[in-house]
């Protein structure tokens, strides 16, 4: 079932510049999406038409069979949530609680179950316990959490993450990934990425960009042996996956160490 | 010869509880390029800053031991005197445009105008410094309108400009895309292989393998110092410092307990590449 | 983002381009104070007989009076206003339909006011167009401004675009997150938090590594300084500079004994 729907989308700035050049997407209900691509490909633009922060030059964005010309921001913020890359341009609040509750209390929740929902959503970060803290005690993976709670406390069925990786070292890392796989039980997930080891792990899909245009529009094995779009955009695979390709007779679409060894040992028994 | 000597040297911003970093002893030899690696909070940006004197001169603190760089010693010596021996460049590459110049020139200008160079001196070594960055098509575009990746290559050749014997590297493309850190790796390289002295902060293993003479392991302290293959696959090391190790390596795990390879662990592509060719022919 | 954010210099192979900025200065300062004290506003306008040499020779005179045609409404405005309501007129001009009065010194009075405004517009745009920033800064530290305020002066130039887009990405953020920033002055108010907050924080973090940066390029080596940007007196710029004395002292006695 669609859940958004993008159809001949174009959007340029005012002086005529195209940013986005006929936009044409379907996005299910709960699966993960990798958009991908060089800065300046379109990627930020084209998610900001999802919750109305940009309007459309030409076409139409519909969600859940509504078109969203006429909705406020506000209003698709129940529906789309949107984690921005830098934690530090949205938290101003002294206590890590009330940042995540500004969210809900802008959607008018209000008593028991704005509590329940903040903690909730602290729970699934993994913030619980740092719930009376200042923000500015965390450190750059704890922010960078804070950000996404205070998005899935008004749980919207679409959450975007742009840049959910940058500057996380590895622990923040393998946190994000975690809570990805936890969110898409419930959520449809977009992620905006340059980490293409993150794009292996959790993509069930992932669309290029290029210029403001969708050059490709499948799943994560599939793009990564598109050599020749992934050289257009800039973009190396996981380093297994370079690895693979640059063994003869490997198999080029490898994504995991697993596949990796798998695939050594098929090729092994072949020789006997 | 050794070009940076660490003695002792421990520190602790004013308001903060515990030592930043504790006890460090490290001496690096002229010409090497040093990666540093450490999960975020272990002191790999203050051990950067030290370099330059912004830690003691330009944050509050307790300082103890010794740092000697480039026959001078950071505590007596001011942070302008210091920007001579050592170039110091960080994350963010807007923030460090000064903003004081309207084009690249200018932006390369604005240290050597403080340091008093003549105009001629300063014109050649901006025209050298275009060149060797490869933007000499660039030099009266405003820096404001590159890529990330190029203001971070004339954030890194701002400093270079003042001919500092060593280059730290503080994150230095943990903000741009990938080209931007190709872009930035390519050009560390390039220093690199002419000799600089490079002090790079970065978890790119895969870069750090290939180019690093010895890294560097901080978690508060200095926790290990040893080659890359030697640092980079010692997993449980690793793991106890939340870092993690390559696929590459991983791999090279497998294949030993498989017995299928005997040798040492590997971090680097090319080495394991040969290796699996051999198993599969 | 605009290159030199709020300055409008437009760079041009001209005369007036090459000489020193303080050259500019001398004139700029000239024709001020010469608008305050030359005696009658022909004198004054009579002033733009000049500029409009000079502008052309500097290949910018369309620019240099752009600002005064988008600003002709608040000209007629004054006019208006001083002709209809100067509290001190006597003279009547004449009479207007729904019992109004047209002042002949309230529109003396009005072309004062325009004629200094104008002249000063005129003759600062055209300062400003062809003046570079980084040359005016240079030049005035030359001659005792402190070195530290020079690069201030010239940053806040810059900084502005830069807040703005940084602004703008906070408002989207916070959009994002259900924040109404427009309707009833209640709301917009309450919306002052979430938006200067981070803002705050963001340009405290930015300035912080700001003056790591300029530190590491010796921004406060005491010894003496040098320029990439020449800014030299030369023998001409002392030929203008006196000429233009000397003609400003000339034509404000005239003014008042002719």
């Amino acid at each position: 079932m669609s859940l958004i729907e993008i159809k001949n989308l174009f959007f340029e700035y005012k002086e005529g510049i195209k940013v986005l050049k006929n936009i044409n997407l379907f996005l299910s209900k709960s699966e993960v999406v990798a958009i991908i691509g060089q800065n300046g490909s379109g990627k930020t633009t084209l998610v900001k038409h999802f919750n109305g922060l940009l309007r459309p030059t030409k076409g139409e964005i519909i969600i859940n069979d509504e078109t969203t010309i006429k909705k406020s921001v506000a209003e698709l913020s129940h529906t789309c949530g949107y984690v921005f890359q830098n934690p530090d341009d949205q938290i101003f609040n002294s206590v890590v609680e009330d940042e995540v509750a500004f969210g809900p209390t802008n959607m008018g929740i209000k008593g028991i179950e704005l509590k329940v929902r903040v903690d909730e959503a602290l729970k699934t970060v993994g913030l619980f316990e740092e719930k009376k803290k200042h923000p500015l005690d965390l450190d750059l993976n704890q922010k960078k959490l804070v950000a996404i709670a205070s998005i899935v406390a008004m749980n919207p069925e679409l959450i975007i993450l742009d840049e959910p990786t940058t500057g996380q070292d590895h622990a923040g890392l393998i946190k994000v990934e975690t809570l990805i796989n936890e969110l898409r039980k419930t959520h449809t997930v977009v992620i905006i990425s340059h980490d293409m080891n993150l794009v292996a792990r959790v993509a069930d899909r992932v669309i290029m960009m290029c210029n403001g245009e969708i050059i490709f529009d499948g799943s994560p094995k599939e793009a990564f042996t598109k050599n020749d779009l992934m050289k257009k955009t800039y973009l190396k695979p996981p380093i297994i996956t370079e690895l693979a390709q640059s063994i003869k007779g490997f198999r080029k679409d490898i994504l995991t160490v697993d596949e990796f060894m798998e695939e050594l040992i098929r090729l092994r028994k072949n020789k006997k | 010869m050794d070009i940076i000597n660490f003695k002792n040297f421990s520190w602790k911003y004013s308001g903060y509880r515990g030592w930043t970093l504790h006890n460090i002893n490290i001496s690096i030899k002229k010409g090497e390029f040093i990666g540093i690696i450490g999960k975020i909070g272990s002191g790999r940006t203050t051990f950067c800053s030290s370099m330059l004197g912004l830690v003691p001169h330009f944050y509050p603190g307790i300082m103890e031991g010794e740092i000697i760089i480039d026959g001078v010693n950071v505590k007596e010596t001011s942070i302008s005197e210091l920007s001579s021996h050592v170039g110091l460049a960080f994350q963010s590459p807007a923030n460090q445009l000064t903003g004081a110049g309207t084009t690249i020139e200018e932006e390369l200008a604005f240290g050597l105008q403080n340091l008093g160079v003549p105009y001629e001196e300063m014109n050649k070594r901006i025209k050298d410094m275009l060149k060797l960055i490869g933007l000499e098509k660039f030099g009266k575009r405003s820096p404001f309108e590159l890529s990330g990746g190029q203001q971070q290559k004339v954030a890194i050749a701002s400093v270079l400009i003042m001919n500092p014997n060593v280059l730290v590297l503080d994150e230095p493309t943990s903000q741009l895309d990938p080209l931007g850190t190709e872009q930035v790796f390519d050009m560390v390289k390039k220093l690199s292989k002419k000799g600089i002295t490079i002090i790079m902060s970065t978890n790119n293993i895969n870069y750090l393998s290939k180019f690093a003479d010895r890294i560097v392991l901080f978690d508060n302290a200095i926790i290990k110092v040893d080659t890359p293959n030697k640092i980079l696959t010692d997993i449980e090391l690793l793991k106890k410092h939340s870092l993690t190790h390559s696929d590459i390596t991983e791999v090279s795990i497998r294949l030993k307990k498989m017995g299928l390879y005997k040798g040492e662990l590997l971090v680097n592509l090319e080495d394991l590449k040969k290796v699996v060719q051999g198993l599969i022919k | 983002m605009a290159s030199i954010g709020l300055s409008s210099y437009v760079e041009k192979d001209s005369f007036f381009h090459t000489i020193n900025p303080l050259t500019k200065l001398v004139i700029l300062l000239c024709v001020i104070i010469m608008s305050f004290t030359l005696s009658g506003f022909v004198y004054i306008l009579l002033l733009l007989l000049i500029i409009i040499p000079i502008a052309i020779k500097s290949k910018v005179l369309s620019l240099t009076f752009k600002p005064i045609f988008k600003l002709s409404f608040m000209f007629i405005l004054l006019f208006i206003i001083q002709g209809l309501f100067h509290p001190y007129a006597t003279k009547k001009l004449m009479d207007l339909p729904f019992g109004f009065t047209l002042w002949e010194d309230g529109l003396l009075y009005a072309a004062y006011i325009a004629s200094r405004l104008f002249v000063m517009m005129v003759f600062g745009y055209w300062f400003v167009l062809t003046t570079h920033p980084g040359d005016l800064v240079s030049s005035l530290t030359k001659i005792g401004l402190p070195h530290a305020l020079g690069y201030i002066i010239l940053t806040t130039l810059q900084i502005i675009p830069r807040i703005s887009g940084q602004m703008q990405t906070i408002i989207d953020a916070q959009r994002s997150r259900g924040l109404e920033t427009e309707g009833n002055l209640f709301q917009r108010i309450k919306s002052f938090m979430p938006l200067l907050g981070p803002l705050f924080m963001g340009s405290v973090q930015q300035s912080v590594e700001k003056s790591m940066a300029l530190e590491a390029r010796a921004f406060s080596s005491k010894g003496k300084k040098t320029s990439y940007r020449k800014t030299n007196i030369t023998n001409m710029d002392k030929i203008i500079m006196t000429i233009t004395i000397i003609f400003s002292i000339t034509w404000g006695v005239l003014s008042w004994i002719l």
